[in-house]
């Protein structure tokens, strides 16, 4: 393709291209860039411009939230922490299963069995939160089973404890982790393997030196598609964390509905971004340098 | 991706476009169909200039190289499509398609699937399509090449028989030259988006003009030397030709096709002509032929087809003495 | 290692789906305090019925996936067309500006949506929801509908042309057709999407016009009840009659069989 003025059917073309593209980007445009453009604005104002016409004061203030408030720390820790554990159990639960599902099932049961696992997307968050509360809270299902079993022991009562939150975090993020390590693992031939074996390799070795970084791209997606909402969420925590539930996304939730500090939610929610934006820009130099030195 | 290319398509003959990948063989396809327009020049149907004429009223067929079978369509619909753009209706179309269906010997699949045929038989479905509404032209855009050896062999016949009697004039493009050979009347090389020769079969065979071509066409043997008094000063003899020859001292190619070639049995008489000896290497069995792989003197590389009428051959290592005509030696441009 | 394997799945589709069976059970439960033994009853759904909020809110949901569904499929295919179909300069910055909606925590998207739309006049409400929602199913609809177009070959189209289609004939004659499971898909998802849509909603509803998450969210706040179970089993059981007729129109059941 060389750099030719544009002929009469080509200006006709690239016309058409941009009719088809108008509506869908400025659609977005609309209703989030421009939206994201003004919540830059909106967090270095200095107070919330609802009602009169106070003139706009700029301030730099916002960010400095974490340390005029030291409570936020612990927060952000919470949030962090939350990140954490959730993202781990659902790589500790997650790439066995897409290794099951790859290698121990075939054909037709194989494809049901990757339906059952990705249903869960298209059902409610909401409502799958909800039914954790019935049942972990004390008197629950679970203890109600246990006592089935165990009529003496005591009650489980994990409702409003951190646990609860990360238990029902992990529910609602599971299938990402089992999908993107699916797709990755399911690459892995069996000749692979065998090819593995054949040059001496054992199973802990196999796992080690050819499954593991083969399924490294989908355990990296995974846990960057966990991660990010898990610090950003606000609804498990509250349901299921009750009064402990106090995350950077309550917070910010509560900047925007109850406390009517906009700026400050906005700073917040940069904050946020920006943090999990540097974790992961450490965290892929990392797995670059460590693990994958040989793949460009 | 074509430069300079003057090209003249005889009315009802069919004319390939013979090149490698990327020779620009598809893109003149695709600019005589109108699926591009040039950058420069004109493209005329007879004496009609089509340069700027839209594709769909160009009128002419063209057979994909996937077929391009409307899968959500019926044998029938697909030959029918063609017809339906050009107004005709009813039972004027059922004719024309049973017509259709006829000529590629597809009587009785009018309500199947694309999906529910074979290659072949959709290759059938594919020309039918494009022939049925008679186009001033018929492109083929290597439409053999999704097939299997043995179908494409057949399909070879077929294309050839539907060609002749539609009358259609064609242009087939096609990367192997064995197919082209076989199914033209005219064939045209390329290489680099030009046109490097143009003829029929046999003479474009038979007398390449280039390195290039000879080579592209099937295999070949070069000496290459000094021009002397009578030939070409090359694996230790002197190689003739009947062809005229550049001035002495300057450098020449003179080539013979491996089949042109007679090995010498030992001992027999020389027989008049170019002969040279060289050193068996080793010998490919193949069942009808076998192939001989010699080294000349200087080191070139010579092969020979020859026939198996003895099951007996020599030993690699054996010197042998090989000859052939001084008309069958070809003076190619580098 | 098979079973094993086998074990570990069973397991983890048994803590999928156990505390979903639950939630189903109690909704047909009598026990208003979701004790054993289980009395069968279908007085929670009886009680939707009567409950006006519950109802409304339902139909602003329809109501916006809807509109949700429609708009979004005839503005992410438009893209879809234009993105897949040539090689423009800036296409993969396009591409690349269809993440944001789906990876920026909705948390934010869904604020920075509330701050904008108030500051511009647009405010709350259905208007302002159909709007957010639009633009976190349109990225799904151009992935769906993308996927779609690459399968479709682009010589499908050169073909009827050459068969004498102008090319708007041939788009509509061979494209579209062809084309249709990926955009009822398409469709699907984006009614989905808006359905089960929370975060944003909550952000852009007013105490007058809400949806039924919304509405779920706040009873839950509030205390529970079993008529939330009936209503989320009713929601429940969309999602996934939504989900079972998109995952036959795109066969997205894993890789195809091999041969």
């Amino acid at each position: 393709m060389t750099a030719a003025p544009m002929s009469r059917p080509d200006r006709r073309r690239a016309l058409g291209t941009a009719a088809l593209l108008l509506p869908a980007y400025g659609w977005l445009l609309v209703t989030v860039f421009l939206p994201l453009g003004a919540m830059v604005v909106f967090s270095f104002l200095k107070t919330t411009p609802i009602g009169g016409s106070k003139p706009l004061v700029f301030t730099t203030h916002n960010y400095l939230a974490f340390i005029e408030r030291p409570y936020l720390v612990d927060v952000a820790w919470t949030s962090l922490r939350l990140g954490f554990w959730t993202t781990l159990l659902c790589a500790l639960i997650g790439l066995p299963a897409a290794l099951a599902l790859a290698r121990a099932t075939r054909g037709r049961f194989r494809q049901v069995l990757f339906l059952l696992t990705v249903l869960p997307f298209w059902t409610n968050g909401l409502v799958r939160t909800f039914s954790w509360t019935m049942l972990l809270r004390e008197g629950g299902i679970l203890d109600d089973a246990l006592h089935l079993v165990w009529p003496s022991a005591g009650s489980i009562g994990l409702l409003y404890t951190f646990p609860a939150i990360v238990i029902g975090l992990v529910h609602a993020y599971l299938p990402y982790m089992i999908l993107t390590c699916y797709l990755a693992v399911s690459s892995i031939e069996d000749g692979l393997i065998d090819a593995a074996r054949s040059l001496g390799a054992r199973g802990p070795a196999v796992f080690l030196t050819v499954i593991l970084p083969l399924a490294l791209p989908g355990l990296v997606s995974g846990a960057i598609l966990i991660f990010v909402p898990v610090i950003g969420s606000f609804m498990e925590p509250r349901i299921l964390g009750g009064r402990i539930g106090v995350t950077m996304g309550t917070v910010i939730e509560d900047q925007f509905t109850q406390a009517y500090n906009w700026p400050l939610g906005a700073a917040l929610s940069f904050t946020m971004l920006g943090v999990v934006l540097v974790i992961f820009a450490l965290f892929s130099s990392v797995l670059r340098g460590r693990l994958m030195p040989a793949a460009a | 991706m074509l430069d300079g290319v003057d090209a003249r398509f005889e009315a009802g003959r069919l004319t390939s476009l013979l090149g490698p990948s990327g020779s620009g063989k598809t893109t003149l396809l695709r600019v005589i169909g109108g699926f591009v327009p040039p950058d420069a020049g004109r493209v005329l149907i007879g004496s009609a200039d089509v340069t700027d004429v839209a594709l769909w009223k160009r009128n002419i067929g063209m057979v994909f190289q996937s077929y391009a079978l409307f899968p959500h369509m019926s044998v029938a619909q697909n030959v029918a499509y063609g017809l339906r753009r050009r107004g005709l209706r009813g039972a004027a179309v059922r004719a024309e398609v049973a017509r259709a269906l006829e000529l590629v010997q597809l009587t009785g699949f009018d309500a199947r699937r694309p999906k529910q045929l074979s290659g072949g038989q959709q290759q059938r479905v594919a020309l039918a399509r494009a022939v049925v509404t008679k186009p001033r032209v018929l492109l083929l855009d290597e439409p053999l090449s999704a097939l299997d050896r043995r179908l494409r062999q057949e399909m070879q016949i077929e294309l050839r028989r539907i060609q002749r009697e539609s009358g259609l004039t064609t242009v087939f493009v096609t990367h192997d030259q064995e197919e082209a050979l076989a199914l033209s009347d005219r064939v045209a090389i390329l290489d680099k988006g030009r046109i490097l020769q143009e003829g029929a079969p046999a003479d474009i065979y038979e007398h390449p003009k280039t390195v290039f071509a000879a080579r592209f066409l099937g295999d070949v043997n070069l000496f290459t030397g000094p021009v002397t008094a009578g030939g070409v000063e090359a694996a230790g003899a002197l190689i003739r030709t009947t062809t005229p020859m550049p001035p002495r001292g300057t450098t020449a190619t003179l080539a013979v096709r491996p089949e042109k070639i007679d090995l010498v049995p030992p001992g027999a008489p020389v027989p008049p002509g170019n002969n040279i000896e060289a050193v068996l290497m080793e010998v490919v069995y193949a069942g009808a032929m076998s192939t001989f792989l010699l080294s000349a003197p200087g080191g070139i590389p010579l092969k020979v087809f020859s026939q198996n009428r003895t099951a007996t051959h020599p030993e690699p290592g054996t010197r042998l003495r090989l000859a052939w005509s001084p008309e069958q030696t070809m003076l190619l441009e580098a | 290692m098979t079973l094993a394997g086998r074990i570990l799945l069973g397991l983890v589709l048994l803590f999928l789906y156990a505390p979903i069976a639950v939630m189903v059970l109690m909704a047909f439960n009598a026990s208003e305090l979701y004790s054993l033994p289980m009395v069968p009853t279908l007085h929670w759904f009886e009680a939707l019925a009567g409950n006006d909020k519950l109802l409304a809110a339902s139909r602003n949901s329809v109501a916006i996936a809807l509109a949700t569904a429609v708009l979004a499929t005839t503005l992410g295919t438009m893209a879809a067309l234009a993105l897949s179909r040539q090689a423009f300069w800036g296409r993969s910055l396009l591409q690349l500006l269809l993440l944001p909606p789906i990876a920026i925590p909705w948390l934010i998207t869904g604020t920075a949506m509330l701050v904008f739309f108030f500051w511009t006049g647009i405010g709350r409400g259905l208007h302002a929801m159909i709007l957010g929602h639009v633009a976190l199913a349109i990225p799904y609809v151009v992935l769906v509908v993308g996927t779609g177009l690459r399968s479709l070959r682009a010589d499908l189209e050169e073909a009827a042309v050459s068969l004498g289609s102008t090319p708007i004939h041939a788009f509509f004659a061979i494209t579209l057709p062809l084309l249709a499971p990926s955009l009822i898909a398409a469709a699907l998802f984006a009614f989905a999407v808006s359905l089960d849509q929370f975060v944003v909603s909550y952000f852009l509803a007013t105490p007058g016009m809400s949806t039924l998450p919304v509405e779920i969210y706040s009873s839950i706040r509030k205390g529970f009840t079993p008529e939330i179970n009936a209503i989320s089993t009713l929601l429940l059981a969309a999602s996934v009659g939504l989900f079972v007729v998109s995952a036959i129109l795109t066969r997205m059941g894993g890789e195809p069989e091999r041969r």
